[in-house]
């Protein structure tokens, strides 16, 4: 028997829960199925899985901005809407980090994608473009 | 160039620079050990896609797995941290290649190695030329039937028992098998030294092999002036097991650039057991399953994806060839183990060395009975064919005569003068290192000993005999050496000159 994938757990775990409305029992139904087939040793892997399974069934999406400074809240609504706009999602989960390092602008981290606007990356590249045509 | 000038350049540059915007894919390390990092994200990475780390290495995915990838890191990996953003390229691993890089040593991902400087793009110069660097990928599907043709030129290695028993053509791939210290190596360097001024380009992939000894072959090669037409690939013992596992492919792909502009090529991999244990290390390391010998289920397609890659192209698709010398190290002369069978398979014919041979003196080591070329025999000249045509089965009769004769003293004449034949063929195909024989000097010779010129000398004195019986045919048979080199074939003209020719050294000889 192929061994059963986190997803394929998480996306079962989502659909019974549903079914069930969310219940305690149906909770309480999950964990004793979990146990059964020995699998509470990857449960904090299903646990991201389903919350993964969960954001993208709900429309939900997650991302990080990092900048030095605090952004203004004007810009912090038309980074939401792009990104609403972009993935197609109901609900924006922003996060916010500040990092000095990154010298000056933002960049954003949704799942796996980065726009890089920092200046940091900016000189990166150039140090790049000037070092390659020597 | 004045300060000015390069600060007007720069800022030239810096002007010009506009930097891009795009929606990267990232991943992070999850962790990295032996050369091999896990990578989280990079959900739309392709196998064998290159990645970038932070400090500048350069990784291939090789593992694609549900939420991680297994990347092979090719290069230093004690720079790299967990953590580390790693960042997918949409581009197959490749190397860049040109024509300068002959005579170069370069690593397994192109950089040369040899301390000559960077390696120039075709045309340009080593300092600031303009025009840019071909890249290669490593990988790539081999050339289909209908850009194939049969192989029908010889490769002339100058090892006699080579080119007269076990012939190779262009396009052929010939595996070359034996214990440690039965001279495979050496066999290869001869046929790379034996190249010059036969229109061919050289490749030596050297895979876990010691520096020091890499160091003496390319010193070899530069005496014998055969650095102007090859090209080294190395991938050290002190190597990561990923640059050993691309190696070869990166031979192969400077093949491919040569041979797409119509020129033969000769690769050799020494050696491709080393090659697949680096193989085993990084697939037991990215936790694929093992099977027989700890080897994973794919390398046999390691082999034949790499192997089938040599070829030779028809007109129509430019021409070229790549003809692939793989060597395989047995252990205790255990032809039957995985990876020797496996490249048998794979090859169209196998020269086999042997270590009671070469302790005999016989050398080089070649067991002619275990040796064979499947194809090769197509490609050999006329001329050598008819004086080659019946040695290998003398040779084998020789070899079960030999036995016999050890039992009992009283032999028949017959028997006896095919012994004294055989003693012969086998003191004639022994052949020192460094000294290739040309074409038609091998063809004189062998005559003399199919005809029976060499049947009354003295064995020890056959080395002697053959060496003065080379320099007087040489001056005295023109006729026969211009129509072996023309024509490829004698006639009864050339022939009468070469009988009289060896008669006369004969007599002086004695």
């Amino acid at each position: 028997m192929a061994t059963l994938s986190n997803k394929d757990i998480a996306n079962a775990i989502y659909g019974f829960l549903k079914d069930k409305n969310g219940s305690r029992d149906a909770f309480r139904e999950v964990v004793k199925f979990l146990q059964k087939k020995r699998l509470l040793g990857r449960s904090k892997a299903i646990l991201e899985s389903l919350r993964r399974v969960v954001n993208e069934e709900e429309g939900e999406l997650e991302a990080e901005v990092q900048s030095v400074r605090s952004l203004p809240d004007k810009n912090k609504k038309e980074i939401s809407e792009f990104l609403k706009r972009k993935y197609g999602a109901k609900q924006l989960i922003l996060k916010e980090s500040l990092d000095a390092g990154l010298l000056g602008g933002f960049r954003i981290e949704v799942k796996d994608e980065v726009i890089d606007l920092t200046s940091r990356n900016k000189l990166r590249k150039l140090q790049a473009h000037l070092t390659k045509s020597a | 160039m004045s300060t000015n000038h390069i600060v007007e350049n720069l800022k030239r540059e810096i002007e010009n620079f506009t930097a891009e915007i795009k929606v990267e894919k990232v991943g992070k390390v999850l962790e990295v050990f032996d050369g091999i990092a896990k990578v989280s994200g990079l959900s739309d990475v392709k196998s064998s896609e290159m990645v970038t780390f932070p400090k500048g290495e350069t990784g291939v995915a090789l593992n694609l797995d549900e939420d991680t990838v297994g990347v092979i890191i090719l290069g230093d990996f004690s720079k790299i941290r967990e953590g580390d953003e790693v960042k997918a390229t949409g581009r197959i691993l490749e190397i860049p290649v040109s024509d300068k890089i002959l005579g170069r040593v370069i690593d397994a991902i192109g950089a040369p190695v040899d301390g000559k400087g960077p390696i120039s793009a075709k045309g340009g110069s080593a300092s600031g030329g303009k025009a840019s660097l071909d890249y290669y990928p490593i990988e790539k599907v081999a050339p289909g039937v209908i850009t194939r043709l049969s192989v029908s030129q010889p490769v002339i290695t100058g090892i006699k028992v080579i080119d007269s028993i076990i012939p190779i053509g262009r396009g052929q791939r010939e595996l070359i098998i034996g214990d440690r210290q039965t001279g495979k190596t050496a066999i290869v360097v001869d046929t790379i030294l034996n190249q010059k001024g036969q229109d061919m380009i050289c490749v030596y992939v050297s895979i876990g092999q010691k520096d020091s000894k890499l160091r003496k072959i390319e010193a070899r090669l530069e005496e014998g002036g055969a650095m102007d037409y090859t090209v080294i690939v190395s991938a050290g013992a002190s190597e990561a097991a990923p640059l050993a596992y691309i190696a070869p492919y990166t031979g192969v792909s400077i093949a491919e650039y040569f041979m797409d502009q119509g020129k033969d090529v000769l690769i050799i991999y020494d050696d491709l057991s080393k090659h697949a244990v680096a193989y085993r290390e990084i697939s037991l390391l990215l936790r694929r399953p093992p099977g027989r010998e700890a080897y994973p289920g794919d390398v046999f397609y390691l082999h034949s994806r790499l192997l089938e890659r040599a070829c030779r192209r028809n007109k129509e698709y430019g021409g070229g060839s790549i003809t692939a010398l793989p060597i395989i190290e047995t252990q205790a002369g255990d032809i039957t183990a995985y990876i020797p069978t496996n490249v048998i398979s794979i090859t169209d014919g196998q020269i086999f060395l042997e270590t009671d041979l070469f302790y005999k003196g016989i050398r080089p080591a070649v067991n002619v009975g275990s040796s064979v070329s499947r194809v090769g025999s197509s490609a050999q000249i006329k001329a050598m064919k008819k004086v080659a045509g019946t040695l290998k089965l003398d040779l084998a009769q020789f070899r079960e005569l030999e036995a016999f004769a050890q039992f009992g003293s009283d032999l028949d004449d017959a028997t006896k003068r095919q012994l004294e034949r055989g003693k012969r063929a086998v003191e004639v195909l022994k052949q020192v290192q460094y000294a290739p024989v040309s074409i038609e000097h091998q063809v004189v010779v062998l005559y003399a000993l199919t005809k029976g010129f060499m049947d009354d000398i003295a064995i020890d004195k056959i080395k002697e005999f053959e060496q003065g019986l080379m320099e007087y045919s040489q001056r005295h048979a023109k006729v026969f050496y211009k129509q072996i080199k023309e024509l490829k074939m004698w006639d009864d003209k050339g022939e009468e000159e070469l009988k009289k020719v060896i008669a006369d050294f004969k007599a002086s000889f004695k």
